[in-house]
């Protein structure tokens, strides 16, 4: 039931994320800096946060747990563990946006989901072990921000 | 049970322990002490795998299955204790419930609580931590400053539940600055100028 709930509110986020894409391809043609812009900028980073915020909650999972998981599994199995959960995370993440970009925009978009699962693994890299230390939202703020930025120059 | 060959241990240029040799026998209650800083955590942390020695190796026999309270445990925070201690459990066994929630009871927890782990206090995480150490009948089970955080029930519940444990042939070890007189150790360690001395009796540090 719990996998159901999460695998819904990893839809709803994504549909969400794109309609504002979606919305960002007609702002982008502005040329100066509106306040569309920014409100577009400002939600878009929401959503990141809030999207990013749920897989990295499944990420502490084990974090959090380091030293019970390697008491009973040893370091090996322990990395194991983690490992078989990134490609995971990063397999369901990759295929979400393949398929909703499809439903949403009729067509895959290379570009959007290279730069979504870029996004993705940057953040996993840079995020602190210790779950009391992580600054999630000035973490995602900051990546937001420059992918944004990268796009706009190299992309569009 | 456990040995320990040539260990040290070295942090930059922070030596810790240097030629650490010393073997765990089943059903010992041993007491581990030093000053602050002087490696306790660190010599369980090495123990369970944790961390790596600079020098030497440990050997274990197979049926070794260690349990350990070591710092501040770390839980999903988000989730309640019957999460957090299932997850654990299923890790290498199937969750036996009746045995958690008896061990819950004995140390006035509500396995069934709806609370996240997030909004309990020290001494309650700490109960918690004690419980994920023993729970699966774990044979070797290392305890850094067990008491911390605890009342005085639950202190005397801990002292009676390392009694039970070591009638039933469980190996204890306790490292805590506090307990050296409130148990029947076998022996002491003792952690001094980077070595680790045995020794029948208490002695300050």
């Amino acid at each position: 039931m719990k996998k159901y709930k999460e695998i819904l509110i990893l839809i709803v986020m994504q549909i969400s994320v794109y309609q504002f894409v979606g919305n960002a391809e007609i702002l982008l043609n502005i040329k100066y800096f509106t306040m569309d812009r920014v409100i577009y900028i400002m939600i878009s980073i929401l959503f990141n946060y809030l999207y990013l915020y749920y897989f990295i909650e499944q990420y502490y999972t084990y974090i959090l747990n380091r030293n019970h998981v390697i008491t009973r599994c040893g370091m090996k199995e322990y990395y194991k563990l983690v490992l078989k959960k990134v490609l995971g995370t990063i397999g369901i993440f990759f295929i979400s946006n393949l398929i909703l970009d499809y439903i949403i925009v009729k067509k895959v978009i290379f570009s959007y989901l290279i730069i979504n699962t870029l996004y993705f693994l940057i953040l996993i890299i840079v995020l602190p072990k210790k779950r009391e230390y992580s600054f999630e939202l000035s973490i995602s703020l900051l990546v937001t921000l420059i992918t944004k930025y990268l796009y706009y120059i190299f992309v569009l | 049970m456990l040995e320990l060959k040539n260990i040290s241990k070295k942090f930059k240029n922070n030596l810790l322990y240097e030629d650490v040799n010393f073997e765990i026998r089943d059903g010992e209650l041993i007491h581990l002490f030093g000053k602050n800083g002087s490696g306790k955590s660190t010599l369980f942390m090495i123990i369970c795998d944790i961390l790596e020695p600079t020098t030497g190796e440990i050997s274990r026999e197979e049926n070794v299955k260690i349990g350990a309270v070591i710092g501040n445990s770390g839980f999903i925070e988000n989730e309640t204790i019957l999460y957090n201690l299932k997850y654990l459990y299923n890790l290498k066994g199937t969750f036996d419930e009746e045995k958690v929630k008896s061990l819950c009871e004995m140390f006035s927890l509500d396995l069934y609580n709806k609370k996240k782990l997030s909004t309990y206090s020290v001494g309650m995480r700490q109960k918690v931590a004690i419980i994920q150490a023993i729970m699966e009948d774990q044979n070797l089970i290392l305890f850094d400053e067990p008491t911390r955080g605890l009342d005085v029930d639950a202190i005397d519940v801990f002292f009676k539940l390392i009694k039970k444990l070591k009638k039933e042939g469980k190996t204890v070890v306790i490292a805590s600055h506090d307990l050296y007189d409130k148990l029947d150790y076998d022996y002491h360690l003792l952690i001094k100028n980077e070595r680790i001395v045995k020794s029948k009796k208490y002695e300050k540090v």
